[in-house]
């Protein structure tokens, strides 16, 4: 896969530093989720899917992805609630890389040190949100003519 | 800025600038230009402190603050103090911008320092409790960047609680890997097309398309791979019911 290029006064500087296929409506139980990309949380060996949502304020893991992480979370900060499409969920913030993987030959893997949303009320996907993630990083998403050539650009924000 | 300062507790002495420079061991023609604000004066702390013993100025007292900022401020520098605040010295660029653009009078400028001085010592004066509740509120309440100035009045180190709100809202650090371990989806979306049926509400693990485990607990297939050594580069799927 190629790289997006940013025109700068006549010259081309690179946009993104690396890109991967995304899910699109990929359903979940009772979740839709429009936009699903690979991720890496943490320390894990394995990854997941996560749905990257513009309008949530923050990311958020619940549920046994949690639990997993629990190692790793450190020192919790104050309990507070936030509101979500399924209601109020209660938790806390911690700090934790989370890195966007790149495919091979599709330049580099991205990794945010996160402020991430955790309850174990939450028994949704992992959000990647607005603060303490999106924030930090630039993306763009090419739907693609041909099914499955979906292609998810990401760099990091100047 | 110094000269003027100066030149006030100077009279306020009763002392002629000639007798003033005796004592300093400083040359009058000199010293009446910095006063005037055409030198620059030293920044030497030695001169200073002599200056303070001349003028009646107790070292460490506010005035001994204000006269070692004037000497700073006209020589273009920051105090020194303040350059060892890194909370500070990250604001000092909008600080320096706001008053900038919004061209306050002197009175306008003097009114905006005393109400910091009194937020400052409010914030300085309330209890770890009420700091993190109010730091709570502002983060509940999607106010970020409220929670991240309150937190910049507070001295780190103080409470291991407000330190832990203040990594937690710093602005994430983001760093290229040099290294691209995402593999493509498409064969494991080729096995997500032909197999999910057979595994409706259950998680998946699959790894360049072959499935390595499947079970109704992210947490249970998370263990068993772990202990059978396959979890490294599997990827985890949840499929619909």
């Amino acid at each position: 896969m190629g790289q997006l290029l940013k025109q700068v006064n006549g010259n081309h500087i690179l946009w993104s530093s690396g890109c991967a296929s995304f899910f699109m409506s990929y359903q979940v139980g009772f979740w839709n989720l429009p936009v699903a990309v690979k991720c890496r949380i943490g320390s894990l060996e394995a990854t997941d899917l996560a749905l990257l949502d513009t309008g949530a304020e923050w990311s958020v893991i619940g549920g046994e992805v949690a639990e997993i992480l629990e190692d790793e979370l450190g020192f919790p900060t104050e309990s507070f609630s936030i509101s979500t499409r399924l209601g109020k969920i209660s938790g806390s913030l911690h700090r934790i890389p989370i890195s966007l993987l790149a495919e091979q030959n599709s330049g580099d893997d991205l990794t945010v040190e996160s402020s991430v949303f955790i309850s174990e009320e939450w028994d949704g996907p992992i959000v990647l949100g607005y603060r303490g993630f999106l924030e930090r990083i630039r993306f763009a998403f090419d739907s693609g003519v041909i099914p499955d050539e979906q292609t998810f650009y990401f760099g990091i924000a100047e | 800025m110094f000269g003027e300062l100066v030149k006030q507790k100077r009279l306020e002495k009763k002392l002629s600038l000639r007798a003033f420079c005796r004592l300093l061991d400083e040359d009058a023609s000199n010293w009446s230009k910095i006063e005037r604000g055409k030198l620059v004066p030293s920044q030497d702390e030695q001169k200073l402190e002599e200056i303070a013993q001349i003028l009646g100025i107790q070292k460490d007292s506010e005035e001994w603050e204000t006269l070692t900022d004037a000497v700073s401020i006209d020589a273009g520098k920051i105090p020194d103090y303040l350059l060892s605040d890194k909370a500070i010295i990250s604001s000092l660029p909008i600080l320096f911008r706001t008053i900038g653009r919004t061209k306050l009078t002197p009175e306008e400028l003097a009114k905006l320092i005393e109400k910091t001085r009194q937020e400052s010592s409010l914030v300085l004066g309330e209890s770890e409790e009420v700091h993190l509740e109010r730091v709570k509120n502002f983060v509940e309440n999607g106010r970020i960047s409220e929670a991240r100035n309150l937190l910049s009045m507070i001295p780190p180190e103080q409470s291991s609680r407000l330190d832990n709100w203040r990594k937690v809202l710093a602005r994430p650090e983001a760093t290229l890997e040099k290294s691209a371990t995402g593999g493509t989806l498409k064969e494991d979306v080729l096995w997500l097309q032909n197999h999910s049926i057979k595994h409706k509400g259950k998680w998946v693990a699959l790894k360049h398309g072959v499935l390595l485990g499947s079970h109704e607990s992210r947490l249970e297939l998370h263990r068993s791979l772990k202990q059978s050594g396959t979890l490294t580069g599997a990827m985890f799927f949840r499929i619909g019911k």
